[in-house]
Protein backbone atom coordinates (compact mmCIF):
# COMPACT_ATOMS: atom_id res chain seq x y z
CA UNK A 1 0.00 0.00 0.00
CA UNK A 2 1.46 3.07 -1.11
CA UNK A 3 0.54 6.41 0.67
CA UNK A 4 0.22 9.49 -1.02
CA UNK A 5 -0.71 12.06 1.75
CA UNK A 6 0.65 11.93 5.30
CA UNK A 7 -0.22 14.07 8.45
CA UNK A 8 1.83 13.17 11.61
CA UNK A 9 0.75 14.00 14.99
CA UNK A 10 -0.84 17.41 13.24
CA UNK A 11 -2.35 19.99 15.60
CA UNK A 12 -3.77 23.17 14.64
CA UNK A 13 -4.33 26.29 16.84
CA UNK A 14 -5.94 29.32 16.35
CA UNK A 15 -4.89 32.54 18.35
CA UNK A 16 -7.27 35.70 18.66
CA UNK A 17 -7.42 38.05 21.44
CA UNK A 18 -10.10 36.01 22.54
CA UNK A 19 -7.86 33.45 23.44
CA UNK A 20 -6.52 30.13 21.77
CA UNK A 21 -8.89 27.80 20.15
CA UNK A 22 -7.92 24.41 19.30
CA UNK A 23 -9.44 23.73 15.70
CA UNK A 24 -7.56 20.39 15.26
CA UNK A 25 -6.50 17.96 18.18
CA UNK A 26 -3.11 15.57 17.23
CA UNK A 27 -4.37 14.00 14.29
CA UNK A 28 -2.86 11.17 11.95
CA UNK A 29 -3.61 9.86 9.07
CA UNK A 30 -2.77 8.54 5.77
CA UNK A 31 -4.75 8.89 2.50
CA UNK A 32 -3.68 6.03 -0.25
CA UNK A 33 -2.79 6.62 -3.87
CA UNK A 34 -6.10 6.61 -5.91
CA UNK A 35 -8.53 6.68 -2.99
CA UNK A 36 -11.53 8.60 -2.56
CA UNK A 37 -11.46 9.64 1.24
CA UNK A 38 -14.23 12.04 2.82
CA UNK A 39 -13.52 13.76 6.22
CA UNK A 40 -17.14 13.89 7.22
CA UNK A 41 -18.23 15.73 10.34
CA UNK A 42 -20.39 18.72 12.24
CA UNK A 43 -18.83 22.31 11.77
CA UNK A 44 -16.07 22.74 14.02
CA UNK A 45 -14.92 19.33 13.69
CA UNK A 46 -12.04 20.80 11.93
CA UNK A 47 -12.81 18.79 9.00
CA UNK A 48 -11.98 21.72 6.79
CA UNK A 49 -9.01 23.15 8.74
CA UNK A 50 -7.38 19.72 8.04
CA UNK A 51 -7.95 20.22 4.34
CA UNK A 52 -6.87 23.42 4.28
CA UNK A 53 -3.86 21.72 5.85
CA UNK A 54 -3.12 19.52 3.24
CA UNK A 55 -3.64 22.34 0.88
CA UNK A 56 -1.20 24.30 2.27
CA UNK A 57 -3.34 27.48 3.31
CA UNK A 58 -2.86 27.35 6.69
CA UNK A 59 0.20 25.97 8.71
CA UNK A 60 0.16 23.35 11.44
CA UNK A 61 1.28 24.51 14.92
CA UNK A 62 2.75 21.21 15.62
CA UNK A 63 3.11 18.06 13.53
CA UNK A 64 4.19 17.37 10.03
CA UNK A 65 2.17 16.80 6.56
CA UNK A 66 3.65 14.93 3.53
CA UNK A 67 2.94 14.50 0.04
CA UNK A 68 4.78 11.77 -1.38
CA UNK A 69 7.20 12.02 1.44
CA UNK A 70 7.92 15.26 0.71
CA UNK A 71 7.29 18.05 3.47
CA UNK A 72 4.15 20.65 2.41
CA UNK A 73 5.37 23.98 2.91
CA UNK A 74 2.61 25.84 1.21
CA UNK A 75 0.01 25.79 -1.48
CA UNK A 76 1.24 24.18 -4.54
CA UNK A 77 -0.19 22.73 -8.57
CA UNK A 78 0.41 19.51 -7.05
CA UNK A 79 -2.66 19.45 -4.89
CA UNK A 80 -5.77 20.85 -6.90
CA UNK A 81 -8.69 22.40 -4.74
CA UNK A 82 -12.08 22.38 -5.26
CA UNK A 83 -13.84 24.98 -2.99
CA UNK A 84 -17.27 25.21 -1.41
CA UNK A 85 -17.79 28.03 -3.72
CA UNK A 86 -16.79 27.53 -7.40
CA UNK A 87 -14.30 30.42 -7.27
CA UNK A 88 -13.78 30.53 -10.95
CA UNK A 89 -12.28 33.62 -11.96
CA UNK A 90 -15.14 35.93 -13.50
CA UNK A 91 -13.17 37.67 -15.89
CA UNK A 92 -11.99 34.57 -17.52
CA UNK A 93 -14.32 32.28 -20.05
CA UNK A 94 -14.65 28.84 -19.08
CA UNK A 95 -12.30 27.49 -21.52
CA UNK A 96 -9.81 29.84 -20.11
CA UNK A 97 -10.72 29.08 -16.84
CA UNK A 98 -10.10 25.46 -17.31
CA UNK A 99 -6.63 25.99 -18.93
CA UNK A 100 -5.37 28.68 -16.25
CA UNK A 101 -3.50 26.19 -14.24
CA UNK A 102 0.11 27.26 -14.53
CA UNK A 103 0.97 23.46 -15.60
CA UNK A 104 -1.94 22.90 -18.37
CA UNK A 105 -0.81 26.68 -19.34
CA UNK A 106 2.91 25.97 -20.00
CA UNK A 107 1.96 22.94 -22.54
CA UNK A 108 1.77 23.82 -26.35
CA UNK A 109 -0.97 25.69 -27.65
CA UNK A 110 -2.86 22.54 -29.25
CA UNK A 111 -1.92 19.97 -26.46
CA UNK A 112 -3.38 23.20 -23.72
CA UNK A 113 -7.11 23.15 -26.00
CA UNK A 114 -6.67 19.23 -26.19
CA UNK A 115 -6.72 19.47 -22.86
CA UNK A 116 -9.52 21.78 -22.55
CA UNK A 117 -12.22 20.15 -24.36
CA UNK A 118 -11.14 16.63 -23.20
CA UNK A 119 -12.11 18.44 -19.45
CA UNK A 120 -15.36 19.86 -21.15
CA UNK A 121 -16.36 16.74 -22.47
CA UNK A 122 -15.71 15.07 -19.28
CA UNK A 123 -18.53 17.13 -17.15
CA UNK A 124 -20.78 17.51 -19.90
CA UNK A 125 -20.48 21.04 -20.86
CA UNK A 126 -18.79 20.52 -24.39
CA UNK A 127 -20.54 23.62 -26.26
CA UNK A 128 -20.29 26.02 -23.15
CA UNK A 129 -16.33 27.32 -23.37
CA UNK A 130 -16.61 30.17 -24.51
CA UNK A 131 -19.42 31.27 -21.75
CA UNK A 132 -18.11 32.85 -18.69
CA UNK A 133 -18.98 31.93 -15.08
CA UNK A 134 -21.71 34.46 -14.66
CA UNK A 135 -23.42 32.90 -17.63
CA UNK A 136 -23.95 29.41 -15.99
CA UNK A 137 -26.23 27.96 -13.04
CA UNK A 138 -24.48 26.95 -10.13
CA UNK A 139 -24.13 23.09 -11.04
CA UNK A 140 -22.21 24.02 -14.35
CA UNK A 141 -20.16 26.28 -12.28
CA UNK A 142 -19.19 23.60 -9.90
CA UNK A 143 -18.11 21.68 -12.88
CA UNK A 144 -15.96 23.79 -14.29
CA UNK A 145 -14.63 24.33 -11.42
CA UNK A 146 -13.57 20.68 -10.99
CA UNK A 147 -12.48 20.54 -14.77
CA UNK A 148 -10.34 23.44 -13.93
CA UNK A 149 -9.20 21.03 -11.09
CA UNK A 150 -8.72 17.76 -13.10
CA UNK A 151 -6.96 19.84 -16.07
CA UNK A 152 -4.08 21.22 -14.07
CA UNK A 153 -2.83 17.39 -13.64
CA UNK A 154 -2.74 17.40 -10.26
CA UNK A 155 -1.08 14.62 -7.73
CA UNK A 156 -4.26 14.67 -5.66
CA UNK A 157 -7.49 16.97 -5.11
CA UNK A 158 -8.78 18.38 -2.32
CA UNK A 159 -12.64 19.01 -2.18
CA UNK A 160 -14.04 21.28 0.31
CA UNK A 161 -17.90 20.45 0.54
CA UNK A 162 -18.39 21.60 -3.14
CA UNK A 163 -21.80 20.57 -3.41
CA UNK A 164 -22.91 22.39 -0.15
CA UNK A 165 -24.05 25.42 -2.14
CA UNK A 166 -26.40 23.85 -3.99
CA UNK A 167 -30.05 22.53 -4.20
CA UNK A 168 -30.77 19.10 -3.42
CA UNK A 169 -31.45 17.79 -7.07
CA UNK A 170 -28.23 19.44 -8.58
CA UNK A 171 -25.70 18.46 -5.99
CA UNK A 172 -27.30 14.28 -5.77
CA UNK A 173 -26.39 14.76 -10.03
CA UNK A 174 -23.43 16.37 -9.24
CA UNK A 175 -22.18 13.18 -6.96
CA UNK A 176 -22.75 10.86 -9.57
CA UNK A 177 -20.86 12.91 -12.12
CA UNK A 178 -17.99 13.12 -9.61
CA UNK A 179 -18.14 8.91 -9.06
CA UNK A 180 -18.13 8.98 -12.92
CA UNK A 181 -15.10 10.85 -13.18
CA UNK A 182 -13.51 8.95 -10.29
CA UNK A 183 -14.21 5.10 -12.02
CA UNK A 184 -12.87 7.37 -14.99
CA UNK A 185 -9.48 8.90 -13.62
CA UNK A 186 -8.78 7.22 -10.44
CA UNK A 187 -7.70 10.25 -8.96
CA UNK A 188 -6.54 10.54 -5.06
CA UNK A 189 -9.47 12.81 -3.25
CA UNK A 190 -10.40 13.84 -0.09
CA UNK A 191 -13.16 15.18 0.22
CA UNK A 192 -14.79 17.31 3.15
CA UNK A 193 -18.58 16.99 3.93
CA UNK A 194 -21.40 17.01 6.98
CA UNK A 195 -23.09 15.09 4.56
CA UNK A 196 -23.43 11.41 5.63
CA UNK A 197 -24.89 9.93 2.16
CA UNK A 198 -22.81 11.79 0.32
CA UNK A 199 -19.72 10.24 2.47
CA UNK A 200 -21.10 6.78 2.27
CA UNK A 201 -22.09 7.25 -1.38
CA UNK A 202 -18.40 8.73 -2.75
CA UNK A 203 -15.99 7.23 -0.32
CA UNK A 204 -13.60 4.45 -0.23
CA UNK A 205 -12.85 5.37 3.40
CA UNK A 206 -14.65 7.85 5.60
CA UNK A 207 -12.43 9.74 8.64
CA UNK A 208 -15.70 10.53 11.15
CA UNK A 209 -14.82 13.68 13.09
CA UNK A 210 -15.45 14.73 16.05
CA UNK A 211 -16.00 18.50 17.29
CA UNK A 212 -14.53 20.43 20.29
CA UNK A 213 -11.71 19.52 19.95
CA UNK A 214 -11.90 18.48 16.43
CA UNK A 215 -10.31 14.89 16.15
CA UNK A 216 -10.63 11.96 14.01
CA UNK A 217 -12.67 9.21 15.82
CA UNK A 218 -12.40 6.53 13.66
CA UNK A 219 -12.12 5.47 10.41
CA UNK A 220 -14.91 3.53 8.28
CA UNK A 221 -14.25 1.25 5.02
CA UNK A 222 -17.06 1.59 2.39
CA UNK A 223 -16.67 -1.76 0.90
CA UNK A 224 -19.19 -1.57 -1.72
CA UNK A 225 -18.45 -1.38 -5.66
CA UNK A 226 -18.73 1.97 -7.29
CA UNK A 227 -21.47 3.32 -8.34
CA UNK A 228 -23.19 2.66 -5.34
CA UNK A 229 -27.19 2.48 -4.41
CA UNK A 230 -28.27 4.45 -1.65
CA UNK A 231 -31.51 2.31 -1.28
CA UNK A 232 -29.51 -0.55 -0.75
CA UNK A 233 -29.48 -2.26 2.54
CA UNK A 234 -25.71 -2.82 2.30
CA UNK A 235 -25.57 0.94 1.65
CA UNK A 236 -28.25 2.13 4.76
CA UNK A 237 -26.12 -0.49 7.38
CA UNK A 238 -22.86 1.46 6.85
CA UNK A 239 -24.85 4.48 6.56
CA UNK A 240 -26.31 3.31 10.07
CA UNK A 241 -23.29 3.02 11.42
CA UNK A 242 -21.76 6.14 10.52
CA UNK A 243 -24.45 7.86 12.51
CA UNK A 244 -24.15 6.45 15.12
CA UNK A 245 -20.56 6.82 15.55
CA UNK A 246 -21.30 10.86 15.06
CA UNK A 247 -24.16 10.81 17.65
CA UNK A 248 -22.78 8.73 19.95
CA UNK A 249 -20.01 10.87 20.49
CA UNK A 250 -22.86 14.10 20.66
CA UNK A 251 -24.78 12.84 23.23
CA UNK A 252 -21.42 12.18 25.23
CA UNK A 253 -20.49 15.51 24.71
CA UNK A 254 -23.80 16.88 25.82
CA UNK B 1 -25.29 12.78 -18.87
CA UNK B 2 -26.88 15.42 -16.86
CA UNK B 3 -27.12 18.76 -18.89
CA UNK B 4 -31.02 19.15 -19.14
CA UNK B 5 -31.01 20.26 -15.42
CA UNK B 6 -29.54 23.31 -15.67
CA UNK B 7 -29.67 25.93 -18.83
CA UNK B 8 -27.32 28.54 -19.23
CA UNK B 9 -29.42 31.62 -18.09
CA UNK B 10 -30.81 33.94 -21.35
CA UNK B 11 -31.37 36.30 -19.35
CA UNK B 12 -29.33 38.88 -21.21
CA UNK B 13 -30.33 38.78 -23.68
CA UNK B 14 -33.76 38.91 -23.13
CA UNK B 15 -33.14 42.06 -21.14
CA UNK B 16 -31.18 43.75 -23.97
CA UNK B 17 -34.41 43.55 -26.16
CA UNK B 18 -36.26 44.75 -23.57
CA UNK B 19 -34.15 47.87 -23.50
CA UNK B 20 -33.91 48.93 -27.00
CA UNK B 21 -37.79 48.91 -26.96
CA UNK B 22 -37.87 51.07 -24.25
CA UNK B 23 -35.15 53.68 -25.68
CA UNK B 24 -37.65 55.96 -27.15
CA UNK B 25 -39.75 56.71 -24.36
CA UNK B 26 -36.42 56.75 -21.99
CA UNK B 27 -35.43 59.51 -24.44
CA UNK B 28 -38.87 61.17 -23.91
CA UNK B 29 -38.89 60.89 -19.98
CA UNK B 30 -34.90 62.22 -20.20
CA UNK B 31 -36.15 65.46 -21.79
CA UNK B 32 -39.12 66.17 -19.54
CA UNK B 33 -36.27 68.91 -16.91
CA UNK B 34 -34.65 70.50 -19.65
CA UNK B 35 -38.06 71.45 -21.72
CA UNK B 36 -39.18 72.37 -18.21
CA UNK B 37 -35.91 74.78 -17.73
CA UNK B 38 -36.26 75.77 -20.93
CA UNK B 39 -39.72 77.07 -20.59
CA UNK B 40 -38.79 78.25 -17.16
CA UNK B 41 -36.06 80.56 -18.32
CA UNK B 42 -38.11 81.94 -21.43
CA UNK B 43 -40.80 83.15 -18.49
CA UNK B 44 -37.93 84.76 -16.86
CA UNK B 45 -36.63 86.59 -20.14
CA UNK B 46 -40.10 87.74 -21.14
CA UNK B 47 -41.28 89.14 -17.73
CA UNK B 48 -38.00 90.99 -17.75
CA UNK B 49 -37.52 89.68 -14.47
CA UNK B 50 -33.58 90.13 -14.55
CA UNK B 51 -32.63 92.64 -17.24
CA UNK B 52 -31.47 90.96 -20.63
CA UNK B 53 -27.98 92.21 -19.91
CA UNK B 54 -28.07 89.84 -16.92
CA UNK B 55 -30.19 87.23 -18.08
CA UNK B 56 -30.07 86.68 -21.53
CA UNK B 57 -32.81 84.51 -23.94
CA UNK B 58 -31.94 81.20 -25.39
CA UNK B 59 -31.77 82.04 -28.67
CA UNK B 60 -29.21 84.32 -27.95
CA UNK B 61 -27.48 81.98 -26.04
CA UNK B 62 -27.87 79.54 -28.47
CA UNK B 63 -26.23 82.10 -31.64
CA UNK B 64 -23.37 83.11 -29.44
CA UNK B 65 -22.33 78.86 -29.03
CA UNK B 66 -23.03 78.62 -32.50
CA UNK B 67 -20.41 81.63 -33.29
CA UNK B 68 -17.60 80.66 -30.69
CA UNK B 69 -18.27 77.23 -32.67
CA UNK B 70 -17.85 78.58 -36.75
CA UNK B 71 -17.53 81.87 -36.10
CA UNK B 72 -20.17 83.12 -38.66
CA UNK B 73 -21.88 86.65 -37.00
CA UNK B 74 -19.32 87.21 -34.62
CA UNK B 75 -21.84 88.04 -31.71
CA UNK B 76 -19.28 85.88 -29.35
CA UNK B 77 -17.16 88.94 -30.54
CA UNK B 78 -13.26 87.65 -29.63
CA UNK B 79 -14.02 84.32 -29.15
CA UNK B 80 -15.83 84.22 -32.37
CA UNK B 81 -14.39 80.98 -34.13
CA UNK B 82 -12.63 80.20 -31.01
CA UNK B 83 -13.95 76.74 -29.38
CA UNK B 84 -11.92 74.59 -31.25
CA UNK B 85 -8.87 76.82 -29.53
CA UNK B 86 -10.08 76.51 -26.23
CA UNK B 87 -12.02 72.98 -26.13
CA UNK B 88 -8.12 72.25 -27.30
CA UNK B 89 -6.68 73.70 -24.31
CA UNK B 90 -8.89 72.49 -21.62
CA UNK B 91 -9.05 69.52 -23.23
CA UNK B 92 -4.96 69.01 -23.49
CA UNK B 93 -4.41 70.01 -19.86
CA UNK B 94 -7.46 67.55 -18.40
CA UNK B 95 -5.99 64.25 -20.42
CA UNK B 96 -2.37 65.69 -18.77
CA UNK B 97 -3.33 66.33 -15.62
CA UNK B 98 -5.75 63.06 -15.39
CA UNK B 99 -3.09 60.32 -16.77
CA UNK B 100 -0.34 61.86 -14.38
CA UNK B 101 -3.06 61.92 -11.21
CA UNK B 102 -4.62 58.88 -12.80
CA UNK B 103 -1.41 56.70 -13.11
CA UNK B 104 0.18 57.50 -9.60
CA UNK B 105 -3.02 57.21 -7.98
CA UNK B 106 -3.88 54.08 -9.25
CA UNK B 107 0.05 52.78 -8.78
CA UNK B 108 0.06 53.68 -5.25
CA UNK B 109 -3.35 52.70 -4.50
CA UNK B 110 -2.68 49.11 -5.76
CA UNK B 111 0.81 48.80 -3.94
CA UNK B 112 -1.12 50.40 -0.71
CA UNK B 113 -3.65 46.93 -1.02
CA UNK B 114 -0.53 44.73 -1.88
CA UNK B 115 1.62 45.99 1.04
CA UNK B 116 -0.06 46.84 4.57
CA UNK B 117 3.52 48.52 5.30
CA UNK B 118 3.48 50.83 2.29
CA UNK B 119 0.13 51.71 3.19
CA UNK B 120 0.85 52.45 6.80
CA UNK B 121 3.56 54.61 5.46
CA UNK B 122 1.85 56.50 3.01
CA UNK B 123 -1.84 56.54 3.70
CA UNK B 124 -2.13 58.52 7.12
CA UNK B 125 -0.12 61.91 4.88
CA UNK B 126 -2.70 61.06 1.79
CA UNK B 127 -5.83 61.09 4.42
CA UNK B 128 -4.27 64.87 6.07
CA UNK B 129 -3.63 66.34 2.66
CA UNK B 130 -7.30 65.04 0.79
CA UNK B 131 -9.29 67.57 2.82
CA UNK B 132 -7.59 70.43 1.55
CA UNK B 133 -9.44 71.47 -1.22
CA UNK B 134 -8.06 72.12 -4.72
CA UNK B 135 -8.81 75.86 -4.50
CA UNK B 136 -6.80 75.83 -1.77
CA UNK B 137 -4.06 75.06 -3.49
CA UNK B 138 -4.03 77.20 -6.50
CA UNK B 139 -2.12 80.11 -4.62
CA UNK B 140 0.54 77.62 -4.55
CA UNK B 141 0.50 76.23 -7.20
CA UNK B 142 0.87 79.83 -8.82
CA UNK B 143 3.40 81.09 -7.04
CA UNK B 144 5.71 77.91 -7.78
CA UNK B 145 4.56 77.04 -11.31
CA UNK B 146 3.76 80.69 -12.46
CA UNK B 147 0.40 81.08 -14.73
CA UNK B 148 0.54 78.65 -17.34
CA UNK B 149 -0.08 75.36 -17.68
CA UNK B 150 2.02 73.91 -15.25
CA UNK B 151 -0.32 74.80 -12.37
CA UNK B 152 -3.46 73.86 -13.85
CA UNK B 153 -1.88 70.28 -14.61
CA UNK B 154 -0.79 69.97 -11.05
CA UNK B 155 -4.31 71.13 -9.75
CA UNK B 156 -5.99 68.25 -11.97
CA UNK B 157 -3.41 65.71 -11.06
CA UNK B 158 -4.08 66.46 -7.46
CA UNK B 159 -7.72 66.38 -8.05
CA UNK B 160 -7.75 63.30 -9.89
CA UNK B 161 -5.30 61.26 -7.73
CA UNK B 162 -7.15 61.08 -4.21
CA UNK B 163 -10.24 59.43 -5.43
CA UNK B 164 -8.10 56.86 -7.99
CA UNK B 165 -5.50 55.84 -4.91
CA UNK B 166 -8.70 55.40 -2.32
CA UNK B 167 -10.23 52.91 -5.14
CA UNK B 168 -7.74 51.13 -6.29
CA UNK B 169 -6.71 50.75 -2.88
CA UNK B 170 -9.81 48.95 -1.59
CA UNK B 171 -9.97 47.25 -5.08
CA UNK B 172 -7.03 45.30 -4.19
CA UNK B 173 -7.53 44.34 -0.51
CA UNK B 174 -11.78 43.43 -1.59
CA UNK B 175 -10.30 41.19 -4.25
CA UNK B 176 -12.18 37.82 -2.84
CA UNK B 177 -9.94 35.31 -1.15
CA UNK B 178 -10.86 32.37 -2.41
CA UNK B 179 -10.01 33.70 -5.68
CA UNK B 180 -6.45 34.17 -4.33
CA UNK B 181 -6.69 30.84 -3.29
CA UNK B 182 -7.73 29.24 -6.31
CA UNK B 183 -4.56 31.18 -7.97
CA UNK B 184 -2.22 29.32 -6.10
CA UNK B 185 -3.29 26.17 -5.56
CA UNK B 186 -3.69 26.57 -9.65
CA UNK B 187 0.53 26.74 -9.33
CA UNK B 188 0.74 30.39 -9.44
CA UNK B 189 2.23 31.17 -6.07
CA UNK B 190 4.86 33.75 -7.06
CA UNK B 191 3.49 37.42 -6.01
CA UNK B 192 4.27 38.40 -9.69
CA UNK B 193 2.13 35.94 -10.42
CA UNK B 194 -0.56 36.24 -8.08
CA UNK B 195 -0.76 40.15 -8.79
CA UNK B 196 -1.50 39.27 -12.93
CA UNK B 197 -3.41 36.36 -12.12
CA UNK B 198 -6.00 37.85 -10.01
CA UNK B 199 -5.27 40.95 -7.98
CA UNK B 200 -5.41 42.89 -10.63
CA UNK B 201 -8.32 42.02 -12.65
CA UNK B 202 -9.91 41.40 -9.85
CA UNK B 203 -9.19 45.31 -8.29
CA UNK B 204 -10.21 46.56 -11.83
CA UNK B 205 -14.07 46.99 -11.17
CA UNK B 206 -12.73 49.57 -8.45
CA UNK B 207 -10.01 51.16 -10.52
CA UNK B 208 -12.29 52.35 -12.88
CA UNK B 209 -14.44 53.56 -10.53
CA UNK B 210 -12.16 55.67 -9.02
CA UNK B 211 -10.92 56.69 -12.20
CA UNK B 212 -14.12 57.89 -13.39
CA UNK B 213 -15.07 59.46 -10.23
CA UNK B 214 -11.67 61.15 -11.20
CA UNK B 215 -11.96 62.28 -14.34
CA UNK B 216 -15.18 64.07 -12.85
CA UNK B 217 -12.92 65.78 -10.78
CA UNK B 218 -10.64 66.36 -13.44
CA UNK B 219 -12.70 68.62 -15.62
CA UNK B 220 -13.95 70.78 -11.81
CA UNK B 221 -10.27 70.89 -11.14
CA UNK B 222 -9.54 72.34 -14.96
CA UNK B 223 -12.29 74.92 -14.84
CA UNK B 224 -11.29 76.23 -11.27
CA UNK B 225 -7.10 76.34 -12.34
CA UNK B 226 -8.41 78.40 -15.42
CA UNK B 227 -10.30 81.11 -14.15
CA UNK B 228 -7.14 81.73 -11.90
CA UNK B 229 -3.57 80.11 -12.81
CA UNK B 230 -4.20 80.40 -16.83
CA UNK B 231 -5.33 82.45 -19.41
CA UNK B 232 -6.87 80.41 -22.03
CA UNK B 233 -9.74 77.09 -21.80
CA UNK B 234 -12.83 77.47 -20.84
CA UNK B 235 -12.45 78.45 -17.13
CA UNK B 236 -10.34 81.49 -18.30
CA UNK B 237 -13.71 82.49 -20.48
CA UNK B 238 -16.25 81.93 -18.02
CA UNK B 239 -13.86 84.54 -15.94
CA UNK B 240 -13.07 87.02 -19.03
CA UNK B 241 -16.96 86.54 -20.12
CA UNK B 242 -17.85 87.72 -16.63
CA UNK B 243 -15.38 90.73 -16.46
CA UNK B 244 -17.13 91.87 -19.66
CA UNK B 245 -20.68 91.02 -18.28
CA UNK B 246 -21.22 88.72 -21.45
CA UNK B 247 -23.72 86.27 -19.66
CA UNK B 248 -24.26 84.97 -22.32
CA UNK B 249 -20.55 83.41 -23.34
CA UNK B 250 -20.60 82.10 -20.05
CA UNK B 251 -23.60 80.53 -20.14
CA UNK B 252 -21.26 79.05 -23.64
CA UNK B 253 -17.99 78.19 -21.48
CA UNK B 254 -20.71 76.34 -19.25
CA UNK B 255 -21.77 74.11 -22.11
CA UNK B 256 -19.13 73.34 -23.05
CA UNK B 257 -17.22 72.08 -20.09
CA UNK B 258 -20.73 70.02 -19.58
CA UNK B 259 -20.64 68.44 -23.05
CA UNK B 260 -16.51 67.80 -22.76
CA UNK B 261 -17.04 66.55 -19.51
CA UNK B 262 -19.65 64.07 -20.45
CA UNK B 263 -17.96 62.94 -23.38
CA UNK B 264 -15.02 62.15 -21.34
CA UNK B 265 -16.60 60.03 -19.44
CA UNK B 266 -18.45 58.04 -21.97
CA UNK B 267 -15.21 57.61 -23.56
CA UNK B 268 -14.04 56.15 -20.05
CA UNK B 269 -17.28 54.14 -19.72
CA UNK B 270 -16.05 52.49 -23.55
CA UNK B 271 -12.80 52.07 -22.65
CA UNK B 272 -14.28 50.23 -19.14
CA UNK B 273 -16.52 47.83 -21.15
CA UNK B 274 -14.02 46.99 -23.53
CA UNK B 275 -11.35 45.88 -21.07
CA UNK B 276 -14.32 44.32 -18.82
CA UNK B 277 -15.96 42.50 -21.44
CA UNK B 278 -17.02 39.74 -18.97
CA UNK B 279 -19.09 42.11 -16.94
CA UNK B 280 -22.68 42.10 -18.05
CA UNK B 281 -24.07 45.26 -19.34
Amino acid sequence: MTFKLNCDRVRKIFASDAGETVALEETSLDVRASEFLCLLGPSGCGKTTLLNLFAGFEKPTSGRLTLDGQAIKGPGMDRGVIFQEHALFPWLTVSQNIGSGKHISSKPASERNRLVQDHLHLIGLDNFGDHYPRQLSGGMRQRVAIARGLANEPEVLLMDEPFASLDALNSGVLRNELVRIWLKTRKTIVFVTHNIEEAVLLSDRVAVMTARPGRIRAIIDVDLPKPRDVNSPEFNAIERQVRSLIFDNEAIAA
Amino acid sequence: MSVAIDTPISRDSARRTTRRGHSWSALAYALVLPILAAVVWQSVVYLKILPPLLFPSLWTVATTTLDTVIGYSGTADWYSGKWLVEATATTQRVLVGFAIGGVLGTVLGVIAGMFSRFHEMIDPSVQVLRPIPIVAWIPLAVAWFGIGNPPAIFLIALGTFFPTYINARLGVRYVDPVLVRATQMLGHTHPWEIFWQVIFWGALPSIFTGLRIGLGLAWICVATAEMLAVKSGFGYMLWDSYNFLRIDLIITAMISIAVLGYLADRLLLLVQSLVMSWEER
